[in-house]
Order: C-alpha cells, then structure tokens, then sequence
C-alpha cells in the first residue's frame, strides 16, 4: 500500500508542479525580463529525472510521517508544511542571501515546494 | 532542606539546551570552513562578489544564524516525535532529510535551470556536513535529557 501511495502522490505533485510552472513562469519573466533563467524546453529525460525526484521526496515524508505517527489528515498537512519551512523555504532564503539569487525565483521555487510537499501529505493520508 | 539530586540539578537541566544551542552556532563554524576551502570555485561558478563572499556583513551572519535555528529546531522534533535517543539515530534521520528535502531541492536547478553541477556539490557538502552536525548535537542533547 505505501508503494502506491508513494507512486501516486508523486505522479500527482509532478503533475501539479508542472502546471504550477506552467501558471507562474510568465510572472517571473515580467518581472526579471533578460535575467529569467533559461529552462530550455521540456524534455522527456528531464520530465522523468523530476518524476523519480518527486518520488524520492515522497519516499521520504512518507517514511518520516510513518514513523512519527503523521501520516493522518491533518496532522501530515503540519508536518509537511513544517518541512518546507525548514528545508526548501530556508534553503532558497539561502540561495537569495548567499548566490544573489531574486526574489521572484526563489519565491516561484518555494511555492511549487509546498504545492508538492502539501500534495503529498494529502495523498498519503487519503491512502492511510 | 530539599537535597538535590543529580536529575534535579539545574546545571544537568541545561546540558540538553546548550547542546541545541551548539547544534545551531557550530554550523557556522564549520560551514565557514567549508566555503574557505572552496571560495574560488564557488565566486567563480555564483558568480558573485568576491568580497562579500570573503567577508559576510553580521547581516548576513545573523540570517544564517536564524536560517541554522529553523532547521535545528525542525530536526530536533523530527528526531523527538521518532522517539530516536542515540547519536546514530539522531545522524541518520539528519542524513535522510538531507537527501529527500535538501539534496533534492537544489538537484532542480541542476535540471532544469543549467545550475553548475560542481557548484551544486559545493552547496550540497555544505548542507551534508550542516545535517550531520547538527544530527550530533542534537543526538548527544537527546542522550543527555534521557539520563
């Protein structure tokens, strides 16, 4: 059952993080114009490489919720968003402090890191 | 009279909160050193200013230091709510969230936005070495409160 769940809140967060790109990438390049980062174009390689990083990360809170007794709703959505604050959200904040990283980017990356982060926790407590 | 034993001991009640205290203060140290060592490659691949690189504002000292605060504390109820009471523990749950949340994080600017992967190591060391020392602390601080 954990499999599953895993698989299918991960193919869940990467179709939503896909879309989310899809969404929010024209308000960074309004507002960084030249400077946007070059993404290129989607690639099948790359799609998949997201896809078993996304399934990593799944994996993971999998793991920890399970074992911490979280992987119910609500308590997995806390623990999740515990998460990105302490990981993704901190090390972005990083990235801005340290690489000179803007703002818009590292708040665009920070907000597809909870949509998946929250995704998952919903997934696998509906799978609890 | 109240006699003091040694579970009662004030000086005993602290040990645990210092250890905190060191899991969020020694990173500083440690990540300094590790940045010394590769402050070539890390100025040339960022692109960044070698002087601010060479000497961070107590600004940006004092926001590491907040950043260190927030991951420590959020490890230290992980390995809590894990009921985890050994350093070995403490070190493998702090390697784990360092490969699912840390390592995979910055892993997506490598795919997807042509992000140096040497530099990616640089900054990946530098959250392996971060976990590793505050999984540590924070192992000897469980030890010490379970006595």
């Amino acid at each position: 059952m954990t499999v599953v769940a895993v698989a299918v809140a991960a193919v869940v967060a990467f179709i939503a993080s896909s879309i989310y790109y899809i969404v929010v990438s024209p308000i960074e390049l309004r507002a960084l114009g030249d400077a946007t980062p070059d993404r290129g174009k989607p690639h099948p390689v790359k799609a998949a490489a997201e896809l078993v990083r996304t399934a990593v990360l799944a994996s993971v809170i999998a793991w920890l919720a399970g074992r911490a007794g979280l992987l119910g709703l609500p308590e997995g959505i806390g623990l999740a968003v515990l998460l990105w604050l302490a990981f993704p959200a901190v090390l972005l904040s990083g990235s801005m402090l340290w690489d000179r990283v803007p703002f818009v980017t590292a708040a665009m990356h920070a907000g597809d890191w909870l949509l998946k982060l929250v995704l998952v926790a919903v997934v696998l407590g509906l799978f609890r | 009279m109240t006699v003091m034993t040694p579970a009662m001991s004030p000086t005993r009640r602290l040990v645990p909160g210092l250890y905190l205290a060191a899991a969020a203060l020694v990173p500083l140290v440690t990540a300094s050193i590790w940045y010394t060592v590769f402050v070539q490659a890390w100025v040339e691949l960022s692109g960044i200013d070698p002087a601010a690189a060479a000497e961070p504002s107590v600004w940006e000292m004092l926001g590491q230091l907040a950043r260190n605060t927030v991951v420590m504390l959020t490890m230290a109820v992980l390995i809590s709510r894990l009921g985890v009471r050994t350093i070995r523990g403490a070190l493998a749950v702090a390697v784990t969230v360092w490969f699912g949340f840390e390592a995979m994080s910055i892993l997506g600017s490598v795919l997807h936005e042509g992000y140096p992967l040497p530099l990616y190591l640089i900054h990946v060391g530098d959250a392996l070495q971060t976990a590793l020392v505050m999984g540590l602390f924070i192992g000897l601080a469980r030890k010490a409160s379970a006595r």
